[in-house]
């Protein structure tokens, strides 16, 4: 196994753990704030970040070739869902670890939640052929 | 390279992408393996 | 050292900056997309993956890569009865030019990139003062759910993986690293989950408050 690889992941696994619970993502409280527009400092992150995301990457991009992600249903279906997902537990894949690592240990119920779900849209594509976005 | 990933573009993704075995594993939710050609062979490396 | 950005919360352009800076330079420090939720997905798949990794290994090589290919292809064409091959089919392949393609990263190292994470917010707590085991659940979740709490954290979660994995991705994968790169269908998913986020909270905020 490469240790460049292992090196990067844990350095930037560790800075966005570190950020996002300063920046106070890991706390529900907070994040029902910011989908309600009560306090507009999370939107303003959020936004920001992707912003200086484009410039990052539009200088990126011109050494490496990411994947396309084109628009399809399962995008937005997938988003929906996803959405009310957030909203119910205050978590979103990354954010789950945070707040264990917090100390939060509720948070476990949310991972375990995050897990059953993958499994079971693997169950809904194989059983009822609901369709994923663009993979292959 | 280019041309043979023409070739299996037109012969499966754009002529009839129901038969491609890479989409089919993946439209079952199965994990796909990166040397799946579309035909459902697995790509080997050439022996010297 | 500045004690407030270990304390505090941090002001909206730190935490833009920082989101920002951990994305982008991932993608620029091995040619790869960080996305959370394909983690989980990779890890979870891991034995597929790990079953062809000599192959992938090799592939690496783009002349093995083009060498392989090229024998695969002239196969399928005879077995699909192609008769006229041509020509520069026939020689050995070059590698494309352009942008490269960068290898995947280690399916394990992606492991290591979760646990990381966990450490993160570990690590500010305790830099912070306030690293404490809370069995409690969130005021404000009470404040909505009342002893519902912990199924609400249940059963979002469910939604949560069955939602980024039929969008293919979550926050960091289609918020960051896709609207980054202004894709439509990062785009999409984005402003849908977004969307969806706010309209049940505002709904939850107005019945359950």
């Amino acid at each position: 196994m490469s240790p460049r690889a292992v090196v990067a992941n844990a350095a930037f696994g560790l800075l966005l753990g570190f950020s996002l619970s300063h920046i106070g993502f890991g706390d529900f409280g907070e994040v029902h704030r910011m989908f309600t527009f009560a306090d507009l400092r999370l939107v303003l992150t959020f936004g920001g970040a992707v912003a200086l995301c484009a410039a990052g990457f539009a200088v990126v991009s011109r050494r490496w070739r990411f994947v396309p992600r084109p628009a399809q249903a399962a995008s937005a279906v997938g988003g929906v869902v996803f959405g009310l997902g957030w909203a119910l537990s205050g978590a979103c894949p990354g954010i789950v670890l945070v707040q264990l690592g917090e100390g939060r240990m509720l948070a476990g119920l949310t991972l375990g939640g995050i897990l059953g779900g993958t499994w079971l849209f693997g169950l809904a594509q194989r059983r009822w052929g609901i369709g994923a976005a663009e993979r292959c | 390279m280019e041309s043979f990933l023409r070739y299996w573009r037109t012969s499966y993704c754009d002529a009839d992408y129901a038969r491609c075995a890479r989409f089919r594993m993946s439209a079952e939710g199965k994990p796909v393996p990166v040397n799946l050609l579309p035909s459902g062979n697995l790509m080997k490396v050439v022996p010297k | 050292m500045n004690l407030e950005v270990l304390n505090g919360q941090w002001p909206f352009w730190l935490g833009a900056l920082a989101l920002a800076v951990t994305a982008v330079g991932y993608a620029a420090s091995l040619g790869r997309l960080m996305g959370v939720s394909g983690m989980y997905e990779r890890l979870l798949n891991a034995r597929v993956e790990l079953s062809t990794e000599r192959e992938e290994r090799a592939f690496q090589d783009r002349t093995i890569l083009a060498e392989a290919l090229r024998r695969e292809t002239l196969a399928e064409m005879q077995r699909q009865g192609v008769k006229d091959i041509p020509a520069e089919m026939a020689a050995p392949a070059a590698a494309p030019a352009g942008p490269e393609v960068a290898p995947r990263v280690p399916v394990w190292s992606q492991l290591v990139f979760l646990v990381a994470m966990f450490a993160g917010g570990a690590l500010a707590k305790a830099l912070s003062g306030g690293l404490a085991v809370q069995a409690q659940p969130d005021p404000m979740h009470v404040h909505l759910f009342g002893r519902a709490a912990p199924l609400a954290l249940l059963f979002g979660g469910v939604l949560v993986g069955f939602g980024t994995r039929m969008a293919g991705g979550c926050t960091s994968g289609h918020g960051l690293s896709g609207c980054g790169r202004l894709q439509p269908g990062s785009l999409l998913a984005t402003a849908c989950f977004f969307g969806s986020g706010v309209a049940l909270s505002m709904v939850l905020g107005r019945v359950l408050a």
